[in-house]
């Protein structure tokens, strides 16, 4: 795993990568730095993280689309895959030295904060300052994960850009648009129907198998139903709880706004290892394809 | 050292490899051969863990690899088709990574690096981007890459690829040279190139085994003398007509003509005659010195033709 995350830490720096993705995160949350702190004099420094966070989204994807993309253009994976290094720690080593290049922008924003108390003997409160960075921290580290997966599912760097946007934006938009789903018990049902045939294609592209795939279809299917007519209630406005659940961004926002619960964090990390999961288990598909 | 038995790989529909076995002995040199698309590259694939196998099980140095993938792995060194070079790195950065990659201790790494440029003579281009260095250069990387570790397998894909025909008898000598401290399974589709280097053939086409033997024996079976070229000084004609008489010959007609008052003839016979004698004495009566005589080269179509012509000629 060693020799992975050092070969790719090195990498971010070999090329312009690490600089460009470094240098546009550091200009964004300067910006903001300047335009709340310093021009409108907010005492808050969380609210300049909070407020980079759409703009640096279209960031992320400079850091992770390249992690298995170029790989496998160059076919250089065929080096890691069949030297003596596991597989989980071919992606661990990768993510690692993308968390290292995003640590390196939160010790660099770290002067920001230091320079309001310090130099212009200003105040911040620590303790959201702390959450902000907490959950800064934690969401960033997200897209990293969901961008490495996106970058594993693909050989083409500027495909794997474009889907981590779409999916960072989609993400962003579920924080408001959950609102606007009707919570009737029906949509509810029906939506939970087309996510079940979704999943049942998605075990058929894994195991290629119309009978074990069809068979999990139909129970899972019948217990749905059976659900529904036995306590329909709990189908009431249930779209809008499950999309409320997974919404990173709502999430996000309840740190910042001082909501500090520990099922947040919980979230955040069961998020980040869950991409990781499927990450490992998209390099090890390959093989079986 | 390495025993593949039953191998098949299934490509949804395609069947890509179909029921593979055989043997590598400690220390043999084994050459794999077979036209492109054949399953080469996928054999050695699996072999290598990079791929797994639809069924079959391969083990090297008694390891399994799908049990023990790692203990497998270490035992390996491998040069893939397209040598899985990082071109931002210079070549002993390169190494460098392999060297961690197969756990070399951090104190034996620059003699690692050293030994295993030396023994592919990249030592001048060491501090070069491997994106700067020519395809035969990167060839010879790939393979230094291989041997760092000092693995008891080699495995090599198309190994002379790419290479100019004095780079082609240097990695030639290199194998050899090899051969005593590694077992090694080269692949090729070109019969003369392992013909010189290795103990045994493994004939491999559609995914099926062809044949296993060694080279002597196989070029023996196909010795072709039922399609030859000659050159004779004399009248062409006269020439032509004399060998169009001699029985046994199906065909025969001027190809070119190379040589001031010679001529090139191509004799094809059926399977059955030798006419090489009866040529001579034709021309040795009537004063025509003959200048060449030689068989067509022995190609792998031929070797194909000859050896599943022959199964199906025994199962009739």
């Amino acid at each position: 795993m060693k020799a992975v995350f050092l070969k790719e830490l090195k990498s971010y720096f070999k090329g312009l990568t690490g600089y460009i993705f470094i240098g546009l995160m550091f200009l964004v949350i300067s910006f903001y730095y300047i335009v709340y702190t310093m021009y409108y004099q907010y005492a808050d420094y969380y609210y300049v993280l909070d407020a980079c966070v759409g703009l640096i989204m279209f960031i992320f994807p400079v850091l992770t689309m390249r992690i298995f993309s170029e790989e496998m253009r160059n076919k250089t994976d065929q080096l890691l895959l069949t030297s003596p290094v596991k597989t989980s720690g071919i992606v661990l080593g990768k993510f690692l030295a993308c968390e290292c290049i995003f640590l390196i922008v939160i010790l660099l924003t770290l002067i920001q904060p230091l320079v309001t108390i310090v130099q212009f003997k200003g105040t911040l409160n620590s303790a959201f300052t702390f959450g902000g960075y907490l959950a800064f921290f934690l969401l960033g580290t997200s897209f990293i994960a969901i961008g490495m997966f996106i970058s594993s599912l693909t050989e083409n760097q500027l495909v794997a850009a474009v889907i981590t946007i779409v999916v960072f934006m989609l993400l962003n938009l579920t924080n408001g648009l959950y609102n606007i789903f009707p919570s009737s018990r029906y949509f509810s049902l029906g939506l939970l129907i087309a996510g079940l045939a979704l999943l049942v294609f998605l075990i058929y592209r894994a195991i290629s198998d119309v009978i074990i795939s069809g068979i999990v279809g139909v129970v899972m299917l019948l217990a749905l139903l059976a659900t529904f007519f036995i306590i329909p209630t709990a189908f009431d406005g249930l779209v809008v709880k499950i999309m409320k659940e997974f919404s990173v961004f709502e999430r996000f926002g309840d740190i910042f706004t001082g909501v500090f619960e520990l099922n947040h964090v919980v979230f955040f990390l069961s998020v980040i290892v869950f991409f990781l999961f499927l990450t490992y288990q998209e390099v090890e598909k390959k093989r079986w394809s | 050292m390495i025993e593949v038995s039953h191998l098949t790989k299934r490509y949804g529909d395609h069947l890509a490899l179909d029921d593979i076995s055989f043997t590598v002995e400690d220390g043999e040199i084994v050459g794999f051969l077979g036209p492109n698309g054949a399953g080469k590259s996928t054999t050695m694939n699996i072999i290598t863990g990079y791929l797994s196998s639809t069924d079959g099980t391969v083990k090297v140095g008694g390891v399994d690899v799908l049990e023990d993938p790692i203990g497998a792995k270490k035992k390996i060194g491998y040069l893939p088709e397209i040598p899985p070079l990082y071109v931002d790195m210079t070549v002993q950065e390169y190494l460098g990574l392999c060297c961690d990659l197969k756990s070399v201790p951090a104190a034996n790494k620059p003699d690692t690096i050293d030994q295993v440029c030396k023994l592919t003579r990249i030592t001048d281009v060491k501090k070069r981007l491997i994106r700067n260095l020519s395809k035969g250069y990167r060839q010879r990387v790939g393979l230094a890459q291989a041997l760092v570790g000092n693995p008891e397998v080699l495995i090599l894909d198309e190994p002379t690829v790419g290479l100019d025909p004095k780079q082609i008898i240097e990695v030639r000598d290199l194998i050899k040279d090899l051969s005593r401290q590694h077992t090694i399974l080269l692949s090729s589709h070109i019969l003369q190139e392992v013909q010189a280097v290795c103990d045994k053939l493994v004939i491999i086409n559609h995914g099926r085994i062809v044949a296993i033997d060694t080279p002597e024996n196989l070029s023996r079976n196909i010795l072709q003398v039922s399609k030859l070229e000659v050159r004779i000084k004399g009248p062409k004609n006269d020439i032509l007509r004399g060998i169009q008489l001699i029985e046994g010959v199906l065909s025969a007609e001027i190809v070119r003509i190379r040589e001031e008052g010679t001529v090139d003839i191509r004799v094809e016979t059926d399977d059955d005659s030798d006419v090489r004698g009866e040529i001579f004495y034709f021309c040795s009566r009537n004063d025509y010195p003959i200048y060449m005589m030689r068989t067509d080269e022995i190609n792998l179509e031929d070797i194909f033709l000859q050896v599943t012509g022959e199964r199906e000629a025994r199962r009739r």
